[in-house]
């Protein structure tokens, strides 16, 4: 393997584990940022995502000797219908969960997300004859795996690939919240009761953010997928819901550009942790051991530290200023 | 609430006084949607409103402002006036599909018809102001801004002037009579007595949720059950 091969492996190493977290966080900060949604249960939404997204893409399983299988498509799905139905189905998940606990206080939806998670994570584990269960889905597909190798040029290409719907999730995020309809999600954030005492529908607004949020993860859901070429019930942990609400606090709530930033600053953090380890390894195990765990416990003093100091986050909500009028 | 009826003529200015705890505050809540009523009945231009969501009274053209101003903070001045104007196109994403070219210009429209507003109440000048950085006097103006920026026929004001400097005040309810004249109906409690007796031509007294009596003012100032409940000797 010549340098530059090597050197794309490192790149695409960061820069895609990055940028999936990006649009997560791109999809959690329409609810949590711009509506004030408490979505406590991000992960299953990614996990729906990826597993819809695998599910599609590798065909029915049947494997004669285990007798485990999942219900895919006799014929595995073109890569590009199978985002579009896993989006499809993050986001149905999410206006389920939503109808009857959006009519409640805010703290219902946190209750329920959080609990929707755990039930998604034991069904995916259970359902063996649907998921396949605790087996692991393997070979997923990445995008253009057909022509290019795997390796770097496959790692290069899922770079081009993750930079391109990061961008375009970006360019949607931007352009939504500032229409009329963004406008309105930010006055029910503000104050639900004074935005319907002026003509707001709160449940109507509020579904469409839950709807458009949760489609934006379970994309990245598949991408992980794709990236990953596996995904088993675990791939999905709490903790997924943890960072994407530090990355969202960290960038910005309120402001799509900031969480990109966020994203990036955060990842780096955690991956330069993971290159340390292997430095310090020759130096003291016990310290490498304990490395993971020094990497969260900064995380959780710069997380309280940016809420007591900047809860506006890095890039704060831009002002909105309407155009004068000539 | 208990045996509370009441008419409100068009084109009026209707004040509603009555004690502390007598149900002011209630009542507007209960006519605007925003608590139901356990028993009774909410008509407004001929047509029941007790029931529907506060949203769909207002776009019947019935709008309530709060006692205690609640803007929305994080907003602008100016986007407070925009939130609050009748539905236009792209607050609902499926304008995007239906008619996408309307967003823009009604957009034009709505910011057009806020600034107007927003100088009706002597606002212009904090259009791009986040609402949180305003004075309590200011944010009342705001809330009567975002108020008329409905296109209502009818308002409901709670205390739209208590708190406000004397040359303000004056100036809030001479654009209110102003606007009477034009056609809207407002229903107004207030504290002020002379406010209430120089600018309503008609009067209701809630006392103890109920209706004690109404009239014009000089009749209420009379009236010894009044004078007894609430106006003192």
């Amino acid at each position: 393997m010549s340098e530059i091969d090597y050197l794309i492996l490192q790149i695409a190493g960061f820069v895609i584990p990055a940028t999936l977290l990006v649009i997560i966080a791109l999809g959690l900060n329409l609810q949590w940022g711009h509506t004030g949604l408490f979505n406590a249960g991000v992960a299953a939404f990614v996990g729906v995502g990826a597993y819809t997204f695998a599910m599609l893409t590798t065909g029915r399983f049947n494997d004669p000797v285990s007798s485990w299988s999942h219900w895919g498509p006799p014929t595995p799905w073109d890569l590009i219908p199978a985002v579009g139905v896993a989006m499809l189905v993050s986001a149905s998940l999410g206006v389920l969960i939503a109808i009857p606990t959006l009519r409640l206080k805010a703290d219902y939806l946190a209750i329920a997300t959080l609990a929707l998670a755990e039930i998604i994570r034991l069904v995916i584990k259970n359902e063996r004859t649907l998921t396949g269960g605790d087996q692991t889905i393997n070979y997923i597909p990445r995008p253009f795996g057909g022509f290019v190798p795997p390796g770097w040029a496959s790692d290069g290409v899922f770079v081009l690939v993750a930079a391109a719907i990061a961008v375009g999730a970006l360019v949607a995020m931007e352009f939504l919240v500032r229409l009329p309809w963004g406008r309105a999600l930010r006055a029910i954030r503000e104050d639900e009761e004074s935005a319907m005492a002026v003509g707001k529908n709160p449940f109507r607004l509020k579904l469409g953010s839950i709807a458009i949020g949760c489609a934006v993860m379970g994309l990245a859901g598949a991408l992980t997928a794709s990236y990953g070429g596996s995904v088993h019930p675990d791939s999905f942990p709490p903790f997924l819901t943890f960072t994407a609400y530090v990355v969202v606090i960290l960038g910005g709530s309120g402001n799509p550009r900031g969480v990109v930033l966020g994203g990036y600053v955060f990842y780096l953090f955690t991956w330069t942790t993971q290159q340390l380890r292997v430095y310090v390894q020759g130096i003291s195990d016990i310290l490498a051991l304990r490395l993971d765990f020094i990497n969260q416990m900064v995380i959780g003093l710069v997380l309280i530290l940016f809420i007591l100091f900047r809860p506006e986050g890095i890039v704060p909500e831009p002002k909105y200023i309407p155009k004068r009028r000539r | 609430m208990d045996g509370c009826s009441l008419q409100v003529r068009p084109k009026t200015i209707t004040g509603l006084i009555g004690p502390n705890g007598a149900g002011k505050s209630t009542l507007f809540n209960v006519i605007a949607g925003l608590y139901a009523p356990d028993r009774g009945e909410v008509w407004f231009d001929g047509q029941r409103v007790d029931g529907l969501p506060p949203y769909r009274i207002v776009h019947r053209g019935l709008i309530k402002t709060f006692q205690i101003p609640r803007e929305f903070r994080n907003l602008t001045v100016l986007e407070n006036l925009m939130v609050a104007a009748p539905p236009i196109a792209g607050e609902s994403l499926l304008d995007l599909f239906y008619r996408p070219f309307a967003i823009r210009r009604e957009e034009a429209k709505v910011i057009a018809r806020a600034e107007e507003v927003l100088g009706s109440v002597g606002l212009r000048l904090l259009r791009d102001e986040y609402a949180r950085n305003l004075s309590g006097g200011q944010k009342k103006l705001l809330e009567l801004a975002k108020a008329l920026m409905a296109r209502p026929r009818m308002v409901l004001l709670d205390e739209p002037v208590a708190g406000i400097n004397p040359t303000l005040a004056n100036q809030i309810l001479v654009t209110i009579e102003k606007l009477r004249d034009e056609g809207l109906t407002f229903f107004l409690v207030e504290h002020d007595m002379d406010v209430v007796m120089k600018r309503c031509e008609w009067i209701i007294v809630l006392h103890q949720g109920r209706t004690l009596t109404e009239g014009v003012p000089d009749a209420i100032k009379a009236n010894p059950e009044v004078i007894d409940s609430y106006l003192g000797a």
